[in-house]
């Protein structure tokens, strides 16, 4: 069992380990953009459902994208 | 001071006595509106998206993260960042856009009661059940280490700091219920702030700012080249490595901590509506980004200031003792609490929740074919509030002898289920094939994984001494393929079952619409004025709650019947 768990997951870490660690770091930052910008394609009906009413400061797209700027700058920057 | 304690002043204790009477007086006002379980439970969905975002931080931050992660930082770097920030925003959107309009439009108490709806009954208590263990579990984990901490930094004895703490936790959460808990966390948030801002600007300051300790610490030596790199190499000999930060917290852990931990969602759940719950969430991204600046660059300040620190986990303690005044060092103390306090109260309610909701109410409704009344279960949630509190306060010195990292325990604990859960949670809510079969193969197949991985005998399967980053994927994607498997062998669930409770089901379904738009005018409306506090609400909990079978036939959608 332990020699089997060992194969499978020690083969899915060499595939891991030829991916550069500068690759892997862009990867994060698209990981990043795309979860953010994935809230623009939701209908506004759906991001503004319960609001009291729809003014700019309530479309929850633009507070995702405010919120991971400084994620995305962390991890292109200093990561 | 030479002891290693803080050495409080008469100020300090003043400024600790006086946040635990604000945290009792704030904690036990909010008792008079709790009249029913949805008021104990989600307080009366009336909560604001502020306070449910700054709840949901500090539910997350305990004591020992003060401590441990500025200890980490010392010794790793800042990558020990990674599980503030990796760790939660891409997982936060996610949970406020896909899973938390699902979970509050339903109008479920509970993530279990939900998936209970989407699969079967089996998933529902078997899920509640090893939520709540665990959530318990995890109670007296923070307890003990909590006590063990202030006994080295403030030399108190560990049993006096547990059953102050209990006492004062129990007394306002089971009295007050969720409302309580959160509208607490948000004075404790402040505390958490203002007293960690004071350490990190003082020792940062001290330090010669954020460039000089770059500087004199990649200048250290060999050691410390990768103390300023997030992303650390597979092979890294740190618990770090960037395949276990992507895969296993990134992808896996982060998503079902925020999507799927009963204490993390049941704040959403408590919103006064669908807008405020995916706010408070998307919000709780902006406060997590500041956690590591109190608590891991004090890490980093620390190796300039004090060098050659035995145990980095001194860390903090040593630099309070050192840089703040009398005032300030009461401060932190209250801090420090404040972040026990805040986690403690959130996990008894969590537990309770699940433990009334899911496990009690259905068995006394398997027992009986009748259903609780709302007074009833009111009482068994309060009931269980103590019992887990005095559990928890029982068992925390043994799971203190049985587990050699406090650390080591929490995590692994967490790993045994986070990845099966997220499985089903998130196939059930994208995928209309996934079966009431597929969900519990799913689950039980990737909890059984978790718990072999997790045996001695399997130490060296991973090339990390601590795995659970890669535990927690590996039963992820085991759970995920059984479960699509299984979906595929077995008949798929009736429409009328599902109704509501996938993706793409609103827009298709006409009358769901319908359903949807009574209850946001119904909400927002008649009973929940929108932007009135959570205080002074009048809850429309009070009336009875529909039967479970008439509630799972609309999907869980709405409690009148819809026309279709």
């Amino acid at each position: 069992m332990k020699e089997l768990l060992q194969g499978v997951f020690g083969g899915f870490d060499a595939m891991l380990l030829a991916i550069p660690l500068a690759a892997a770091r862009w990867i994060l930052v698209a990981f990043f953009v795309a979860a953010a910008g994935a809230s623009f394609l939701l209908p506004r009906e759906f991001i503004f459902r319960g609001a009291p009413d729809q003014r700019w400061y309530r479309d929850l797209r633009w507070w995702a994208i405010g919120v991971t700027v400084p994620y995305v700058l962390i991890y292109a920057f200093v990561g | 001071m030479n002891d290693g304690t803080l050495g409080l002043a008469g100020i300090d204790y003043a400024i600790v006595l006086l946040y635990l009477g604000g945290v009792l007086l704030v904690g036990t006002w909010f008792a008079r509106w709790v009249r029913s379980p949805a008021d104990l439970f989600l307080a009366g969905r009336g909560l604001p998206f502020w306070a449910i975002g700054m709840s949901i931080v500090v539910s997350d931050i305990g004591a020992t993260d003060f401590i441990a992660v500025a200890g980490g930082t010392y010794r790793y770097g800042l990558a020990q960042a990674n599980f503030d920030w990796i760790g939660s925003m891409p997982a936060l959107l996610v949970a406020a856009f896909l899973f938390v309009p699902f979970f509050w439009r339903s109008g479920v108490y509970t993530v279990p009661e939900f998936l209970g709806r989407r699969y079967n009954e089996a998933v529902r208590v078997s899920l509640a059940m090893c939520w709540g263990l665990i959530l318990v579990t995890n109670l007296g984990i923070m307890l003990y280490a909590t006590a063990v901490l202030l006994r080295g930094v403030m030399g108190w004895d560990p049993l006096v700091s547990i059953w102050v703490t209990a006492v004062v936790v129990g007394i306002y959460t089971t009295s007050g219920g969720l409302a309580a808990v959160v509208m607490t966390d948000v004075l404790q948030l402040v505390v958490m702030f203002v007293g960690g801002a004071a350490l990190a600007v003082r020792a940062v300051w001290e330090a010669g700012g954020i460039g000089a300790i770059r500087e004199q610490v990649l200048a250290s030596g060999p050691e410390y080249a990768q103390h300023f790199t997030l992303f650390l190499p597979h092979d890294t000999t740190t618990p770090f490595p960037w395949t276990g930060i992507l895969l296993g917290l990134g992808i896996v852990l982060s998503t079902a901590y925020f999507a799927g931990n009963q204490a993390i969602v049941q704040r959403a759940l408590g919103a006064r509506s669908e807008w405020d719950a995916k706010a408070g969430v998307v919000l709780a991204g902006l406060f997590k980004l500041c956690i590591p600046l109190l608590v891991a660059v004090p890490g980093l300040a620390a190796l300039v200031i004090l060098p050659g620190l035995a145990n980095p986990d001194d860390a903090v303690p040593s630099l309070i003792r050192t840089l703040l005044p009398a005032g300030l060092r009461g401060l932190m103390f209250a801090a420090f609490i404040a972040a026990l306090m805040s986690s403690v109260d959130s996990a008894l309610n969590s537990a309770s929740t699940l433990w009334t909701q899911d496990v009690f109410v259905r068995l006394h409704h398997a027992a009986t074919r009748r259903e609780l009344e709302p007074r009833r279960v009111l009482l068994v949630g309060r009931t269980l509030s103590v019992v887990f509190l005095l559990a928890a306060v029982l068992i925390a010195p043994e799971i203190e002898r049985r587990f050699s990292n406090v650390y080591n325990a929490i995590q692994s604990i967490f790993s045994l289920i986070q990845g099966p859960s997220l499985a089903i949670l998130l196939l059930g809510v994208l995928w209309r094939r996934a079966t009431a079969w597929g969900g519990f193969a799913g689950l039980a197949s990737g909890v059984t994984l978790s718990v072999v991985l997790n045996l001695d005998s399997m130490a060296g399967v991973f090339h990390s001494s601590e795995p659970y980053l890669f535990i927690a994927w590996w039963s992820f994607v085991l759970a995920l393929l059984v479960t699509v498997v299984v979906s595929f062998a077995t008949p798929p669930e009736p429409p009328e079952k599902i109704r509501g409770l996938v993706v793409g089901e609103l827009r298709r379904d006409p009358a769901l619409q319908g359903a949807l738009a009574r209850r946001m005018r119904r909400l927002t409306a008649e009973d929940l004025p929108p932007h009135r506090g959570t205080a002074g609400r009048r809850s429309k909990s009070e009336a009875p709650l529909p039967a479970p079978e008439a509630r799972i036939a609309m999907g869980g959608m709405d409690e009148e019947p819809a026309s279709s």
